[in-house]
């Protein structure tokens, strides 16, 4: 196995494109040195992609903030412009493991990892975040939701990779927020997961809506009746139990150990509305 | 100088080797020429051994039962009447009993290299219907998990004192079926074993992480037809044990066979899916349970149906029935039974033997009792601790004989409730409960009180028919020239700081320096015979005998000490590190300096036993000591979620005499945590088939740092009036009251929306069917 760390987005396309064999980018590792080390994957090629700037740099502009896919969770949640603009987006990317992981892992690898329990992807889509993608044939965009295809595949054309996720600016009266549920309290992985984004009018009628939920299908779901369901109320009762019950109705979850059928499309209604709570009370707010 | 002896929270001695990563585990153990074993298992619960088939260029380095000649199969035999034996083979040579036994193993260089070769190796098995489910074991024509019994029963037991006029008048009449689900074990080292011959002193030299390497010697050497004397066994620092490391391992039988026959260093270290799926499960037990009570809540009878999923095969030492035998003679618990029944099954499936663990049946046996008191207490509309108070044994009664002739040797129970009631607030709780939360959450709280038999001894052990009974404990302690004292003991010590609190025990007789007094422990070659570390007893018997030798060993210091001070023996004493007289001083070093170096200064007729002693301690009574505990938990549920977040623990803990109350706490601390896991999240399940369906610890759910609260610990020290220094076996406690407190305030938060779980592990998933089945049935009257 070969080890790169180039230290521009050219070199690195470069070097995927000529790999003969099974090449990987390498972030944060959290996921792909266990996969490696567990013989689940035998690439031939690794290129780090952390000595390359864009995808190391958080910034924030006018019309929204870029942040670096092999940026870590640490150093998102240190950031307080960030933390302010979408905290649903960063309390999800906190909740990645432990406080080494958070040292290493990042939102691109989280993303393309592909695994329908990833915590940020929720996150990404409510905030209808934006892939740059670098590849052979130049740069594209492409929203997050359309990255994952299936478990642990992704849309991804060989020698492609996530550059950056741009954040579209940011509302007055909106807010984002982020729950799963996990049997314990730390170090698990998602049963259920919730992404919710809210834009409130002065009145405290809901103006925009997005709704994802992670763990209940093969890939991250943007459940559009549940957006549905809120735009235009105040958020009420009768909204949150709509907005509950199209979240249920849109899971099609695998039954295993971790979590029954029954039981995580009925969770998954209600993290959808308690995290449509959270968001709805930071977005009076600001 | 600070006190370092009984009473003194000590540092723990041993920690400065753990906290630098110095600690020698098997793991840690390398030796020229050593191969790593993996083993084939059986991927099926029960079937058939049509073959096993092993490709030509393998044939060196695999290994099945046809080749292991001279090896005998485990045996653990109950002494009880009616008890059917089993045969447990090292390598399954006929039938296979379990998902995960043992069908060939295979040897190579390195761990990945012998695993590589277990993939080459095809097991030829003709599946046969499984029994895994211990209540419909019993049903007739049913699979048979052993053929020749004719049914699927280990051991069947009865006590009845006589039940039938209470059960057919109380006023208060509960009935429930509850159950213990099966759990795993999960010590942070697995089990481990590195075996080699060594030429020069003709012995088998098997280094494993054991609780009891004297009894795994017996047992090798039984198996394997060797003189006791060839066989040596060591243990070296051990990782956590909890009743997993008190067994005979297959495992460690076939390695041991391989190091003599291939005359190489043999390893195997297993790997945590081995440990969860084929060998650390234990409890599970389901209770069919009835308990009466008069209008006030005073007790009149109980009355059970105890059934225990025992798995496959009898376990050595401790046999496939401990647990359903100790639940006969422990379910009345700390209180005053007038009447009492309780029927036994020690049923066998095709599961994992179920092992002993940490409050071994006394988890499973407070869990169903505490629920039924709550239940009776909310059936009469009295708060839980009020009934139970009603009936626990007073101090006034002690020492108290129970209705199954339990010893019960001193404390006051009734204090120790009312203390933890009045630490966690009931009142308080109460009122809150009133109030309701804002977040929609509900509130329980929930008390559990046990008291934990330790330490008991040989007549105990033989009414369990457990073919290992302990009998008398043994320290040696050797006074050193340079003044040092070295205490040996056949006991193991894997977490419980016993080297710290044995040498509190040695400095409390000799008042030598701590710092200069040596635990060695861990190796037959080193240490008087014992049955190791488990039930909660080496403080107290261990600690017995420790004293015991360092008291006749001073008895002889004294009497060097007074010739060198020509001084009368009467008028003598050991004192500080002195022997004292009035006509002066002399310190122990040059006391054993004397001895070991300058025996000319010593009379010719000098007693030559030297100064080195064994001696052996039993207790005055064979019940052991009771310690005793009461633990309360308040909690909220999420009625949405399912899930329990712990807001407030307290245990008040009667342990006797504390040797070193830091180590007692980090005991109950310990425990607590596993009773949590126990109560809320540890589960093992199988699937029809027998397969186990949890193999990583992402699936076996434990508690973290997250789950457990902080807890708040007081003492009582009500000294046993049995043991040497007044002290009592605590060991175990924390593991058991945890799971009664837990689980009744899990109920009782439930009990508010009409709700109730019957089943441990209390999981989001059960307690949201539970408040679901609720609501149905509501509904279903309401329509
Ligand atoms: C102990 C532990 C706990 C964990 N807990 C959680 C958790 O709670 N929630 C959760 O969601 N995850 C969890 N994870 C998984 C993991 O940490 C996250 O998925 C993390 O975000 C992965 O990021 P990384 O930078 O380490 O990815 P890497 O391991 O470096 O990469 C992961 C995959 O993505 C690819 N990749 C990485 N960057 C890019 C890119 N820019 N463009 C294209 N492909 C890329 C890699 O080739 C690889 O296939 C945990 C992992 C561990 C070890």
């Amino acid at each position: 196995m070969e080890y790169k760390a180039p230290s521009s987005i050219d070199e690195a396309v470069m070097l995927l494109a000529q790999a003969n064999g099974k090449a990987h980018v390498l972030a944060g590792g959290t996921d792909l040195l266990v996969q490696i080390r567990a013989g689940f994957t035998k690439p031939t090629l690794v290129v780090d992609v952390k000595n390359i700037l864009e995808l190391r740099t958080i910034s924030v502009a006018d019309d929204g903030v870029c942040i670096g896919a092999a940026v870590t969770g640490a150093e998102l949640g240190e950031h307080d412009a960030v933390k302010a603009a979408w905290p649903g987006l960063v309390e999800a990317t906190e909740l990645i493991g432990s406080t080494q992981i958070q040292g290493r892992a990042s939102l691109g690898g989280n993303l393309c990892n592909a695994s329908p329990a990833a915590d940020t992807v929720p996150a990404l889509v409510a905030a209808s975040a934006i892939c740059l993608i670098a590849g052979p044939n130049g740069q594209r965009e492409a929203p997050v939701e359309q990255i994952v295809t299936g478990p642990g595949q992704t849309s991804l054309k060989n020698s492609e990779f996530v550059v950056q996720f741009q954040l579209p600016k940011k509302l007055p009266r909106s807010a984002d927020a982020y729950l799963r549920f996990i049997p314990r309290t730390e170090m698990d992985i998602a049963v259920v997961g919730a992404g919710v984004n809210l834009t409130l009018d002065k009145k405290g009628i809901c103006q925009q809506a997005r709704v994802a939920l992670g763990a209940v299908a093969p890939t991250v779901l943007l459940v559009e009746a549940g957006a549905k369901a809120l735009i235009g109320s105040t958020l009420d009762d009768a909204a949150l139990d709509k907005l509950r019950a199209a979240a249920s109705a849109a899971c099609n979850p695998i039954d295993d150990k971790r979590g029954t059928v029954e039981f995580r499309v009925d969770v998954a209604g209600v993290l959808a509305k308690r995290a449509v709570l959270i968001a709805k009370q930071r977005a009076e707010m600001n | 100088m600070a006190n370092t002896g009984i009473g003194a929270a000590v540092a723990r001695k041993e920690d400065g080797r753990f906290l630098h990563g110095r600690g020698q585990f098997v793991g840690d153990i390398k030796l020229a020429g050593m191969l790593d074993a993996a083993f084939v298992r059986s991927p099926v619960a029960h079937g058939r051994i049509v073959s096993i088939d092993v490709p030509e260029q393998f044939h060196e380095a695999v290994f099945t039962a046809k080749d292991l000649t001279g090896l005998k199969t485990i045996r653990a035999n109950s002494g009880l009447k009616g008890f059917k034996s089993s045969e447990q083979p090292p390598l399954a040579s006929n039938k296979v009993r379990l998902v995960g036994e043992l069908l060939a193993v295979c040897v190579g260089g390195n761990r990945a290299l012998a695993e590589d070769v277990v993939d080459e190796v095809f097991a030829n098995i003709e599946e046969l219907e499984p029994v895994t489910d211990m209540l419909s074991a019993r049903a007739p024509d049913v699979p048979l998990v052993h053929e020749e019994w004719g049914d699927n029963v280990f051991l069947e037991t009865n006590v009845d004192t006589g039940v039938e006029a209470a059960l057919a008048s109380a006023p208060v009449k509960i009935s429930r079926r509850l159950r213990m689900s099966r759990q795993c074990m999960a010590p942070l080292e697995g089990r481990g074993v590195v075996a080699e011959w060594n030429h020069r002193t003709q012995q088998l030299v098997v280094h494993t992480a054991t609780q009891i390497p004297h009894i795994v010697r017996t047992g090798l050497a039984e198996c394997l037809g060797l003189d006791e004397s060839a066989v040596r066994v060591t243990a070296p620092d051990v990782g956590g044990g909890f009743g997993y490391k008190a067994i005979l391992l297959p495992e460690e039988l076939v390695v041991c066979w391989l190091a003599i026959h291939l005359h190489r260093p043999v390893r195997w270290l297993e790997d945590r899916r081995e440990a969860l799926t084929a060998s650390a499960n234990a409890r599970e037990h389901y209770y069919d349970i009835t308990l009466c009570a008069d209008e006030e809540g005073k007790f009149l009878a109980l009355d059970a149906k105890v059934t225990v999923d025992a798995g496959a095969y009898s376990s050595y030492p401790f046999t496939a029935c401990l647990e359903a035998t100790q639940v006969a003679s422990i379910l009345p618990g700390p209180y005053n039974f007038p009447a009492y029944r309780c029927q036994t099954w020690s049923v066998a499936t095709n599961k994992c033997p179920i092992l002993p663990y940490r409050g071994v049946a006394r988890a499973g046996v407070c869990y169903a009792l505490e629920s039924m008191v709550d239940l009776v207490a909310r059936k009469i509309n009295k708060e839980p601790h009020d009934v139970r108070l009603e009936n626990l044994i007073t101090p006034e009664q002690m020492p108290f004989d129970n209705i199954v002739n339990k010893h019960f040797d001193s404390g006051d129970y009734p204090e120790c409730l009312k203390r933890a009631a009045a630490a966690i607030d009931v009142e308080g709780v109460r009122k809150r409960q009133v109030l309701g939360e804002p977040d929609g959450r509900l509130v329980g709280l929930g008390m559990g009180i046990f008291n934990e038999q330790a330490a008991h001894g040989t007549a105990v052990y033989s009414a369990w028919g457990i073919p290992m009974i302990p009998g008398y404990e043994q320290a040696f302690v050797r006074f050193t020239p340079d003044g040092g004292l070295e205490v040996r003991v056949g006991i193991q010590c894997h977490g419980q700081g016993s080297e710290t609190t044995l040498a509190q025990v040695a400095h409390e007789i000799l008042g030598l320096d701590i710092e200069s007094i040596k635990i060695v422990h861990g190796d037959t070659e080193l240490s008087p015979y014992s049955t190791g570390t488990w039930g909660s007893r080496v403080m107290v018997m261990s600690g017995g005998a420790v004293a015991t030798a360092c008291e006749k060993l001073c008895e002889r210091i004294q009497l060097i000490g007074a010739h060198l001070l020509q001084a009368e023996l009467e008028d003598t004493q050991v004192e500080d590190g002195y022997v004292k007289a009035p006509s002066g001083q002399i310190s122990l070093i040059d006391v054993a300096r004397t001895w070991y170096h300058r025996p000319q200064d010593l009379p010719a007729d000098v007693d030559r036993q030297g100064l080195e002693v064994t001696a052996g301690y039993k207790l005055r009574r064979d019940d052991g000591t009771f310690s005793y505990a009461a633990h309360a938990a308040v909690l909220a549920v999420d009625p949405h979620f399912g899930t329990v977040e712990i807001i407030k623990y307290v245990v008040v803990e009667d342990g006797g005499v504390l040797i070193n109350p830091m180590i007692v706490d980090g005991q109950i601390l310990g425990g607590a945590a596993q009773g949590i896991g126990t109560a809320l999240y540890e589960e093992m399940p199988f699937d029809e088939n027998g397969q186990p369906l949890f193999s990583t610890l992402a699936d076996y759910v434990l508690p973290g740092a997250t789950e457990v609260p902080n807890i708040h610990i007081e003492h009582m020290e009500t000294p046993s009036p049995y043991s040497l220094f007044g002290q009592k076996g605590i060991g175990e406690g924390g593991a058991i009251g945890s799971v009664a407190a837990v689980t009744n305030a899990v109920n009782d938060a439930l009990c508010r929306v009409g709700a109730e779980v019957c089943e441990t592990p209390m999981t989001p998933r059960r307690i949201l069917t539970a408040i679901q089945d609720a609501k149905s049935q509501r509904e279903s009257v309401g329509t």
